[in-house]
């Protein structure tokens, strides 16, 4: 397992410093803008979802190649899923890692230089779990952001894994049908499903929100419900792999 | 002792059956010749002894243990075949580091000679290669990787004659000097006859002969004379084909030549690739 681990580390370390470095630069014109302009206020919303989508991408890329590879070099399907599993948890927790760190150094380089207190950097938790923030203490709310974000990734990640994974085991005369027809339903069709059917959506967004924490203010909850989101999408993608044919 | 049991595999492509309850065993330090028409099932079985494929029915065994799935087994086998399966991007040098990674007795030093005989560009991508530097970097990789077994699904693929040539007297080189076994598949079964110690005969997705290349050309001759004596001659004996060119016939008998023989008629061996002819058109009924 360490042998095929190590060669998909190797992607994901040079995949991780182009992320932190597109987010530092991402992160920085906002923070120059707010130092520059003293009566012009900046805010950054939705940290954590760059990394999120970040890891959906690494998840699909590197799938079918990193599979190829092992099965080439002579590593079962079972080695290859195990050392997916470790990537999955290191980049999901490298990136949840990044954004607290940037988002951390963004808001006190923003108080420091500016000082004016015109730049805002905004976890999305924080919003989700308005309650739950204002009452815990910074180490623990910091603590808590990390282990949210570095879920999301891990959900989004063992998403790309089942796109990929679904993609590799369907015929190959349905693969074009599958790689348009997967956007355009979930962009597309869907959308359009939940604008007429808008009263069951409000319902499943309500159950989601119940589900997840955010009515209550208890992001374990939500801890809770994505771990066994992911199970359950790692053990479709376990399923998917176990017969998968390289031929 | 180590040695691949292959054992009641099946195979089926939807409507095809690729694969028949197929035994076979491959003994260590052996070079094996997988002969076999298009669609043979020869692809197939490669595959699934490496765990490309999974059989439909039946297991393969290394020692007494699974080989499918099993990384610590699968790594004393080396599959080259015309599949690329390295990454899109990745450089034929890197390509060598990296399986000195997964195969620890891989030997760079070796790869890098063979690369400056064969001349193949090293700092190239490997999807840019022709199909010919394809085949000659798979088969560089498999010399050099040094393991128990090691499987050759078409090396000489897109070769030319001097490529091809020097390849066998490499694979010829490097079995004297660390003896391991190879299965070749191969269309080219002249070229490849003189290498091949046993030889493995697939048709239909059946094994049909597996047995060394001596007692397989000693088990029959070819005679050849005017078509009328030649028919005398062969009445009563077991004939696998015949050929007939203006009035001369040779026909492919099995057994040992009967002396003296009628005048006008002549001995002698038969070809590899003849007999592998006339045993897989008989299945076809040609």
């Amino acid at each position: 397992m360490k042998k095929i681990l190590r060669f998909q580390l190797k992607d994901l370390t040079y995949s991780c410093l182009s992320y932190a470095l597109v987010m530092l630069l991402l992160y920085c014109v906002p923070l120059v803008i707010s130092i520059t302009f003293g009566d012009i206020d900046i805010g950054i919303n939705g940290n954590g979802v760059p990394g999120a989508v970040f890891c959906l991408v690494f998840g699909i890329a590197v799938y079918k190649e990193h599979l190829l590879m092992a099965v080439q070099n002579g590593i079962s399907r079972k080695c290859y899923f195990q050392s997916v599993l470790c990537v999955m948890v290191i980049a999901g927790c490298v990136c949840a890692l990044i954004d607290l760190l940037i988002l951390f150094f963004g808001v006190r380089m923003g108080a420091v230089f500016s000082g004016n207190g015109n730049f805002r950097a905004i976890d999305i938790w924080e919003v989700c779990y308005s309650k739950f923030y204002d009452r815990a203490g910074s180490v623990s709310g910091a603590a808590v952001s990390f282990v949210l974000s570095a879920l999301v990734d891990f959900l989004l990640f063992a998403s790309g894994l089942l796109t990929a994974g679904a993609y590799c085991r369907i015929a190959k005369k349905f693969r074009t049908f599958y790689c348009v027809g997967l956007p355009l339903f979930i962009f597309g069709v869907l959308p359009v499903i939940g604008a007429y059917f808008h009263r069951e959506v409000f319902k499943l967004a309500n159950g989601f929100m119940n589900i997840m924490g955010f009515r209550s203010n208890n992001p374990f909850l939500g801890v809770l419900t994505m771990t066994v989101i992911i199970l359950v999408i790692l053990f479709i993608c376990y399923r998917l792999l176990r017969r998968t044919e390289i031929s | 002792m180590s040695r691949i049991e292959v054992r009641d595999v099946s195979k089926e492509f939807k409507d095809t059956k690729a694969l028949s309850h197929v035994n076979l065993l491959i003994e260590e330090n052996t070079i094996y010749g997988l002969l076999g028409r298009n669609g043979a099932g020869k692809s197939t079985l490669l595959n699934i002894i490496n765990n490309r494929l999974f059989p439909g029915s039946g297991t393969v065994l290394m020692g007494d243990e699974t080989l499918t799935e099993n990384t610590a087994l699968l790594s004393k086998c080396f599959l080259a075949n015309e599949t690329n399966l390295y990454p899109e991007g990745m450089k034929v040098k890197d390509a060598f580091r990296w399986t000195r990674e997964f195969y620890p007795d891989f030997d760079a030093d070796y790869a890098g000679e063979l690369s400056r005989l064969f001349e193949l560009p090293v700092k190239k991508k490997i999807k840019s290669l022709s199909t010919g530097y394809q085949s000659i970097f798979r088969n560089i990789t498999a010399l050099s990787v040094n393991v128990p077994f090691v499987f050759l699904d078409e090396p000489v693929l897109g070769l030319d004659a001097c490529h091809r040539e020097l390849f066998y007297k490499l694979l010829i080189e490097k079995y004297a000097r660390d003896p391991f076994t190879a299965v070749v598949s191969t269309h080219l079964i002249e070229e490849a006859a003189n290498i091949i110690e046993q030889v493995i005969v697939i048709d239909k997705g059946q094994i049909i002969r597996n047995e060394p290349t001596e007692s397989l050309l000693d088990s029959g001759y070819c005679i050849s004379g005017p078509a009328g004596t030649v028919d005398a001659y062969i009445k009563a004996r077991e004939v696998i084909g015949t050929d007939i060119l203006g009035g001369l016939k040779s026909a492919y008998v099995i057994g040992e030549p009967e002396y003296p023989l009628p005048s006008g008629l002549s001995v002698s061996k038969m070809d590899l690739q003849k007999l592998f002819i006339k045993l897989t058109d008989n299945l076809h009924g040609r």
